[in-house]
């Protein structure tokens, strides 16, 4: 305890650190956020569909139609706050706030990516990576040199949380006994120059499987120590740049690779600040004081809302314990936990809605009301297919139909086994409702998939 | 602080290696061999068999006297049986079809059940000066090559009174049919070479968009209009009956012959055979799942998909088999049967969108998200 103590008021590392995240930080996601409107996917995923699929408990969050190019606009503004420096809290938050309202407002497009900038800018909130090279502290003429330990440390530990968690969700027989659903994701990609022939061979799919593994539960530690850190992070940038080769995965390579460099020596960290300043060339007013040591105003409060945090980070990702069933088939707890890259999973489903009284069924036509992304997500994952069944049941309603029920005929195909029915057929689903309780109307795996 | 400035150069052009957003599914096999054998040997010759069917339909109604004879009958007849076991092939892809049209070819040429009493309508109101509407989306009901069944195949044409009508009619939905036929054609033929060089994997290659209106035929077709609506699983699962829905229900003696022929169809591109079957070059599905190694695990057990594809195919057979040539009688007298066709082509479908979607790893997509 007293350890502890000593370690929170008095453990200090230098305040460059903080700065150069922050600066790497605000210019990736601005990159992330122009890339994503330039690509026409504002209009695509939040202004052009009909109807949105929504978190549960955050069914309030909508679309702002139109204006959610509003909302990015925010976010860019609060990424050049952050870049800056300027009102950095209030910045930061707004970023945390927009970014997160975006994310909430379909679940069609769920990345773990996103939920991680999502996490780590709630973080970021509570840090003050702007106790140095920032507009605030030129404006208010106060520099640190140093600022706590325990502000580097907390996101250093949220990084090696996501990797060591990440590793953890590889243990698993599909993914290292059956090489699944890398075999089947490399098998396309013989194309590739140098690596190519042997994309299709079977060493090929396990060495990646395993070494995959590997590389997320032990990159963290191999980070922290100092004398694997370099080759740790040589390791970091082959890996993230192969991702980036093989998969389809936008910035995420990019934003890992830049934000693992926090586990490197502050002197790395002040070079970079200091070339940045020699780029800018502007001196620092006289007026600015340098002090040595940024103490946290409220420390108290924001360590128990951190350590809140990180609490919940820790068991969160175990939800899926709570519930009977394959997580992998019946995804009760997968998202929200580090889960990444593990299912290659594609549905076929479709809807017959029914008057239970006349008997009078017909069978919906998915691309009236989804768009083709919607359909191909709502395909496979439960609790898109209940709440779609519910949207095709109101609407049905509205339109004066009576006695609805809303029947589902769904095959899955999970990491290269033969596809099998999915959803109880005989279930009316608009009778159900969405929860934390099990589902029990999604149908068995049939087989086993051991391990986390 | 030179070394880390030498990453950074070594990661930027490492990435910049990596072209944005070029989906890079692509895999080596030989896609443009595929979609030319595809397009050379099965398309196109498919459409000029059917053209050439359709023209001597023409020719025979242009050459109807006052009044045409039984024997213009029966040949019409001939030619008409004919044209649809060619249709089955034809009607397979929507390529350069404008997706704002009320129907796409399938529907316009070869849409069932025909309705009698519109059809009847319109020869009542035809006249030699305004031309039959062909292209609302109502008209799918009166025309194609279902109507002509209707036509030439039903005792109307006996039993009507206004035989001029009736006659100017029957001519105007083979001249409108021949249009549209000769269009789709001189389509495949003009844009052959683009289409066939359109080999990326993105869901605007030509193999994508073929692939996705493979499974579509197999799914609409084969199985819910051939046997879902007749057996009355569609579009209500209470299994009212709907002999009156089996495809060419006027002569629903070949109705089973025209399934057999559609199934060939598929296979014929799986196989990557021809479309008379007499050259088989291989370039199709079956050897690209080859290629790709693809297996699917089944219990304890992994087989090839390929494999597994065609024991289906083989399964289809079988189911086949023992049904009547008729299936409005077969609908009629042992509607199990046909259900049971019908479970079969329910375990083929959904291998297709799943199984073989995920290994040959195409977007169906239009819109390309990053994935996680």
């Amino acid at each position: 305890m007293k350890l502890l103590q000593t370690y929170i008021s008095t453990h200090k590392t230098k305040a460059a650190t903080l700065a150069a995240f922050r600066v790497l930080f605000g210019v990736l996601m601005l990159v992330s956020l122009l890339r994503f409107i330039s690509m026409d996917w504002v209009e695509q995923f939040y202004i052009a569909p009909q109807w949105h699929f929504t978190y549960y408990g955050f069914e309030w969050v909508q679309t702002l139609g139109v204006y959610t190019y509003g909302l990015f606009a925010l976010a860019l503004f609060s990424c050049v706050g952050i870049i800056l420096g300027y009102q950095y809290r209030i910045s930061m938050l707004l970023f945390f706030l927009s970014f997160t309202y975006i994310e909430l407002i379909d679940k069609t497009t769920y990345l773990n990516h996103y939920y991680f900038v999502s996490c780590l800018s709630f973080l970021l909130c509570f840090l003050p990576l702007h106790a140095t090279f920032s507009l605030d502290a030129r404006k208010k003429g106060v520099q640190y040199t140093f600022v706590p330990s325990w502000t580097v440390d907390s996101i250093k530990l949220l990084l090696a949380m996501v990797y060591f968690y990440a590793g953890l969700a590889k243990l698993n027989s599909d993914w290292l006994f059956r090489a699944q659903p890398l075999k089947i994701w490399l098998s396309t990609k013989t194309d590739l120059p140098l690596v190519g022939s042997f994309m299709n061979q079977s060493w090929f799919h396990y060495t990646m499987s395993w070494s995959g593994a590997l590389y997320d539960l032990t990159i963290p530690f191999l980070l922290l120590m100092r004398k694997t850190r370099p080759y740790a992070f040589v390791l970091v940038v082959v890996f993230h740049v192969f991702t980036r080769i093989l998969f389809n995965i936008g910035m995420f390579p990019y934003i890992m690779i830049c934000a693992t460099l926090i586990f490197f020596d502050s002197s790395l960290h002040e070079r970079f600040i200091y070339m940045l300043k020699k780029i800018i060339n502007k001196p620092l007013k006289a007026t600015v004081l340098t002090r040595e040591f940024y103490t946290v105003k409220s420390a108290k409060n924001i360590l128990f809302i951190i350590s809140l945090f990180f609490v919940f980070q820790l068991f969160l990702p175990f939800r899926n314990l709570c519930y009977p069933g394959e997580l992998l088939w019946t995804e009760q707890g997968f998202r929200f936990s580090w889960r990444v890259m593990l299912m290659e999973k594609v549905g076929y489903t479709t809807f017959t809605v029914r008057d239970s009284v006349s008997g009078k069924q017909f069978h919906v036509k998915n691309s009236d009301f989804l768009t083709s992304f919607q359909i191909k997500q709502m395909s496979f994952q439960p609790d898109f297919i209940l709440e779609y069944a519910h949207l095709l049941g109101d609407h049905f309603k509205s339109q004066g139909h009576q006695n609805i029920q809303v029947f589902v005929e769904s095959y899955v195909a999970l990491n290269g086994r033969l596809n099998q029915l999915y959803i109880d057929p005989k279930v009316d689903l608009y009778r159900e409702e969405e929860g934390f309780h099990n589902k029990k109307w999604i149908l068995p795996l049939n087989d086993e998939i051991k391990g986390f | 602080m030179k070394k880390w400035i030498a990453l950074v150069v070594i990661v930027s052009t490492l990435f910049s290696c990596v072209k944005e957003n070029t989906n890079g599914n692509i895999d080596n096999y030989n896609r443009q061999k595929l979609l030319s054998n595809w397009v050379e040997h099965s398309i196109i010759p498919s459409f000029i068999a059917l053209e050439t069917e359709v023209q001597a339909m023409q020719t025979i109604k242009n050459s109807f006297a006052n009044s045409a004879t039984q024997d213009d009958l029966n040949k019409l007849k001939n030619n008409l049986f004919e044209a649809q076991k060619a249709w089955q092939y034809t009607a397979m892809f929507d390529l350069g079809q404008n997706f704002e049209d009320l129907a796409s070819f399938r529907l316009f040429t070869g849409n069932y059940p025909v309705d009698p009493v519109l059809i009847k309508e319109q020869i009542s109101n035809i006249n030699t000066t305004v031309d039959v509407n062909f292209n609302s989306s109502a008209s799918i009901h009166y025309q194609g090559l279902n109507a002509i069944d209707y036509l030439v195949n039903s005792d109307t044409f006996t039993s009507f009174e206004n035989k001029e009508n009736y006659q100017l009619f029957l001519s105007k939905v083979i001249d409108a049919l021949l249009t549209r036929i000769s269009q789709r054609k001189t389509y495949w033929e003009t844009n052959k070479e683009t289409i066939i060089n359109n080999t990326n994997k993105t869901a605007t290659g030509s193999f994508s968009v073929m692939i996705n209106d493979y499974i579509s035929y197999a799914e609409q077709e084969l199985r819910t209009a051939k046997i879902g609506n007749p057996s009355g699983i569609f579009p209500t699962f209470t299994t009212s009956k709907n002999p009156q829905n089996v495809e060419s229900y006027y002569s629903s003696e070949n109705s089973k012959a025209l399934f057999i022929e559609n199934l060939k169809a598929l296979k014929n591109l799986f196989y990557g055979a021809s479309y008379d079957g007499s050259i088989v070059s291989g370039s199709g599905i079956q050897e690209y799942l080859i290629f790709l190694n693809s297996d699917i695990t089944i219990g304890n057990q992994t087989v090839l998909l390929s494999k597994y594809i065609e024991k289906n195919f083989d399964d289809i057979d079988v189911a086949v088999t023992i049904l009547d040539d008729d299936f409005a009688k077969q609908v009629e007298t042992d509607n199990a049967k046909m259900i049971a066709l019908y479970n079969v082509l329910q375990d083929f479908i959904p291998l297709l969108k799943t199984n073989m979607m995920q290994v040959l790893n195409i977007n169906i997509d239009y819109v390309d998200s990053d994935g996680d």
